[in-house]
């Protein structure tokens, strides 16, 4: 970081080659939207390059927790102006077991859990996204949210509780979950 | 005398700290490992909390395209080439963040700035020292010249 505060654009190129993925990941599981988390990504490294200061290390806080605040914080812009996510996979029960079957079913599955992720509250998906997807440890993830140790595990905690009453109640309406 | 869990709060900490036993704190471990039924009961959430998981990370998901490194790179390095005076910018930032970080080298550059300012504002009493104008050199104009 000190060599990119000194504008050293090696430093910056292997930043980004060492990083972007992960924020990618944080971005794409926050927006649902591929092009939309490579903007987001793109914006937030560019910011960075522009003003370096903006990441204070005398602060004590890690540079990966404060750029996924800042990548977190572009995503939740994005968020706000859009359109609520509308996914509405059709359903139906089949134990049939065929290859196009059960790629047909895998697919329902997949559209089942992201449908279940989207619809929980924003706070709950990003507390999931951070400790369970992007393995932050619950300290990270509270630093990151800028909420206490005690309000990320309560969200966590809801969050799964929540998904996983939706799954359930899925499966027992016959879909392979 | 360790704590006996119920079902309800050993789901809870199975949700909070997931279905890996290695990711748990030491010291919880520590704590229900020491009572055996609480171990079954727990080998029981857990089971269901890796299939939980599971499911979870069916979850879809879509890889960045490959040359995203490379656009956000170059788009710094245009921006660069685009406005150099930015690089001005951070460096006279940078300068005046360090410098007001340590209160010793702000009130040495306070003090460097004044003396400076002292000796070369036009007008001040003391400084203009080489323009040879002194007090005796004064006295060797005539007044009416002056006048």
């Amino acid at each position: 970081m000190e060599l990119i505060l000194d504008r050293n654009h090696q430093a910056f190129t292997e930043l980004v080659t060492r990083h972007s993925s992960r924020f990618y990941s944080l971005a794409y599981r926050t927006l649902f939207d591929k092009v939309a988390a490579q903007d987001v990504v793109q914006e937030a490294f560019l910011k960075l390059w522009r003003n370096p200061q903006r990441w204070n290390g005398s602060k004590g806080v890690k540079f990966t927790t404060w750029f996924y605040q800042l990548t977190l914080n572009l995503c939740l812009d994005i968020n706000k102006k859009k359109q609520p996510l509308a996914l509405t996979p059709q359903w139906d029960a089949c134990d049939d077991t065929s290859d196009l079957e059960r790629v047909h079913h895998q697919h329902q599955r997949q559209q089942l859990v992201d449908q279940a992720i989207a619809q929980l509250p924003q706070t709950q998906r990003t507390a999931l996204n951070l400790c369970f997807y992007e393995k932050r440890s619950n300290q990270e993830a509270a630093d990151i949210m800028g909420i206490s140790l005690k309000a990320l595990q309560s969200l966590l905690i809801r969050a799964k509780a929540s998904l996983r009453k939706q799954l359930q109640s899925a499966k027992a309406g016959g879909v392979h979950a | 005398m360790h704590k006996r869990f119920s079902q309800q709060e050993l789901q809870t900490l199975v949700s909070l700290w997931g279905a890996n036993l290695d990711d748990w704190p030491d010291e919880l471990v520590g704590q229900l490992t020491d009572d055996d039924s609480v171990m079954q009961e727990l080998r029981l959430l857990l089971e269901n909390e890796q299939r939980f998981e599971q499911t979870l990370l069916g979850r879809s998901f879509e890889a960045h395209d490959s040359q995203l490194p490379h656009d956000i790179i170059n788009s710094a390095l245009n921006e660069q080439k685009a406005s150099p005076s930015v690089d001005n910018d951070v460096k006279l930032t940078r300068y005046w963040q360090y410098l007001f970080a340590k209160p010793v080298y702000s009130m040495a550059a306070t003090l460097l700035i004044g003396v400076v300012l002292g000796y070369y504002v036009p007008g001040s009493d003391s400084g203009n020292v080489d323009d040879g104008f002194d007090d005796y050199s004064a006295l060797l104009y005539d007044q009416d010249e002056l006048l």
